[in-house]
């Protein structure tokens, strides 16, 4: 499986602040970092922090570990396992809504709760806080899953995944995301995360699939490197039958071991086809200190065009040419 | 290593062995008829879900060589081929998730027949028989951008009715029917994961294959002859059961091959030498 970059992070862990209860979330938040001037010296190492922020926010690039049929491999549908957060409770939250409801444990039968073997091995128990006593999943329930050595997808997952329901309809799903000391092992990296997000996610089966999130502040803990991301917006549209995957983002990315700070926008949005490494076409801004400002404009699946505006006067120096794997390379 | 001990024991007998095939147009009574040849065939193999849903489609030109022997004692006539092919096929399938994908397989496919035929009357115009077979087919779908690669090594013996019609006979040319009716016995695939998951072998179920050829025959010379031989094979197997998948010994899913089709078009061409 393809190595995980710090900036995978920052899909992860959100949130000690945002939720206010996991934690008191000020050791080293990296959101304190204040804005970076973006110079022609620092703009594509800034511009390629903020992509694989935000690539990595719906795990774009977690299908590294798809397989091709051949052999049809039940456990590693959709992306293949992969640590990106809203990706994996999407994951989680289609699965536990598509299971048959459990037996009653309540006296009032509004607290249901179940242990169902993941496919790898281990256990995750689902527990559904029936708020309206109706028996199924509807909106204002709680759903809480409880990850024990739980091997899916390629992925070992521990700790807690909570839903509070805020949309169930045929075609969409939404919640209300938390993280409790959930704990995710791709067999390489482990990735460990306290928050949440608001997650929409709407499929229409075999033919696209769209995951919306929007937050205050997500923050990740990945090999002792914290990273934050604050005030973000972003969505992910699938398209099965062209094989694409199209994203946007907007937020502030930090990271604290970089000393980066800067707002984001996709200007244009990513499109990238499945089986690719990187974006084939779109535009990402990254604005700092003074209204600096970095441009990538994705060339082509293996180049990229970066330019800067380091007095934010909206004079751009003329574009230079990067590879996508020396700009990736930028960010490890 | 096993399946490479056992080709290397066939291929022996297939080329040290009495045995022809390919010749059994040609051949005067007791010489033995050693053959070799090139051979173009065209693959065409199909994967497919459960409910009868094409998932993966592979096509593309395979050149090979074929080469064996047979001989005539009496009216038995005896014959082995072995024929190889390799090279590189188109895949259009999808990746595990269901998105459309595209690459290239790289195909080697490797077949050794021997079977024996009884001359029901006294020219050879009509033969039936018995006939065995190994069949191995190393598929190897190259990976491109973030999806990985897949090696499949599908193995299968079978067992077959043989039958050859003569439907033209002179004394410089013959033009035959050949039929074939073949069941797979234990067919198998190993798959390579690439790492990803530990290796793991399935059985496959079995699914009856046939073939039907048309040999053409040109006298050359006084013990030799031309064979041009187009003919068309249906084959393929059945779905394996669902097995688990481990990564690292550790369960991490399960697995199964779907069911498959192939359907080839081949035109060997093969100079028979007798002794």
């Amino acid at each position: 499986m393809r190595k995980i970059n710090p900036w995978m992070a920052l899909v992860v862990g959100s949130a000690l602040a945002l939720a206010g209860c996991g934690g008191d979330g000020d050791d080293g938040d990296s959101s304190d970092v204040p804005l970076t001037a973006i110079t022609a010296d620092n703009a594509a190492g800034v511009s390629a922090v903020v992509y694989q922020a935000a690539s990595a926010l719906f795990d774009v690039a977690s299908s590294s570990g798809t397989l091709p049929l051949g052999a049809v491999v039940q456990s590693a549908p959709g992306s293949a396992g992969g640590l990106g957060l809203a990706s994996f409770a999407a994951r989680q939250i289609k699965a536990a809504t598509r299971r048959p409801p459990a037996a009653g444990t309540g006296v009032v039968a509004a607290v249901y709760e179940e242990t169902f073997q993941c496919a790898g091995g281990g256990s995750v128990t689902e527990r559904l806080n029936d708020a309206d006593d109706n028996g199924v999943e509807s909106v204002g329930d709680g759903l809480r899953l409880t990850f024990v050595n739980c091997v899916e997808e390629g992925v070992t997952s521990n700790g807690v995944l909570g839903f509070n329901l805020t949309l169930v309809s045929e075609a969409s799903t939404g919640a209300k995301v938390t993280f409790d000391n959930l704990a995710l092992n791709d067999g390489t990296d482990t990735i460990e995360a306290d928050g949440g997000f608001n997650l929409t996610v709407t499929e229409n089966t075999g033919v696209s699939e769209l995951y919306e999130i929007a937050g205050e502040t997500l923050a990740s803990t990945l090999n002792g490197d914290r990273h934050t991301i604050t005030g973000f917006t972003g969505s992910a549209a699938s398209d099965f039958a062209a094989a694409t995957v199209t994203y946007r983002f907007t937020g502030r990315v930090s990271d604290s071991s970089n000393n980066i700070s800067v707002d984001a926008e996709t200007v244009t949005p990513f499109v990238a086809q499945t089986a690719d490494d990187f974006p084939g076409s779109g535009t990402l801004r990254s604005i700092g200190a003074g209204n600096s400002q970095a441009l990538l404009e994705a060339l082509s699946l293996t180049l990229v065009l970066i330019s800067v505006d380091p007095e934010g006067d909206g004079s751009f120096s003329a574009p230079v040419e990067w590879s996508w794997s020396e700009l990736e390379a930028l960010a490890d | 290593m096993r399946e490479r001990r056992a080709l290397a024991v066939l291929v022996g007998a297939s080329l040290l062995g009495p045995l022809a095939q390919a010749a059994d147009t040609a051949g005067t009574p007791g010489a033995l008829d050693l053959h070799l040849g090139a051979s173009v065939l065209r693959f065409d193999f199909r994967e497919l879900a459960d409910s009868g849903e094409q998932l993966v489609r592979e096509q593309g030109v395979l050149p090979g060589v074929v080469g064996g022997a047979g001989q005539t004692i009496g009216r038995w006539r005896w014959s082995a081929e072995l024929s190889h092919y390799a090279g590189s096929v188109q895949y259009d399938g999808q990746t595990q998730s269901g998105a459309t994908f595209d690459t290239k397989t790289d195909t080697t496919l490797t077949k050794i027949r021997a079977r024996v035929l009884r001359l029901l009357d006294p020219e050879g115009r009509f033969a039936v028989g018995l006939g065995v077979g190994y069949r191995q087919w190393l598929r190897q779908i190259r990976g491109r951008g973030r999806v990985s690669g897949l090696d499949e090594r599908f193995l299968a013996g079978d067992v077959s009715a043989e039958a050859r019609l003569s439907v033209l006979r002179s004394e410089a040319t013959t033009v035959d029917v050949d039929l074939q009716a073949a069941w797979p016995l234990q067919p198998q695939v190993k798959i390579d994961f690439g790492g990803m998951f530990d290796t793991r072998t399935l059985i496959l179920g079995p699914r009856p294959a046939g073939r039907v050829s048309v040999p053409a025959s040109w006298a050359t010379g006084p013990d030799s002859r031309l064979i041009i031989e187009p003919g068309f094979e249906a084959w393929g197997f059945g779905r394996s059961s669902t097995e688990p998948l481990y990564r690292h010994g550790v369960p991490a899913g399960v697995v199964y091959q779907p069911q498959g089709k192939g359907y080839n078009l081949d035109v060997k061409v093969v100079w028979v030498q007798s002794f």
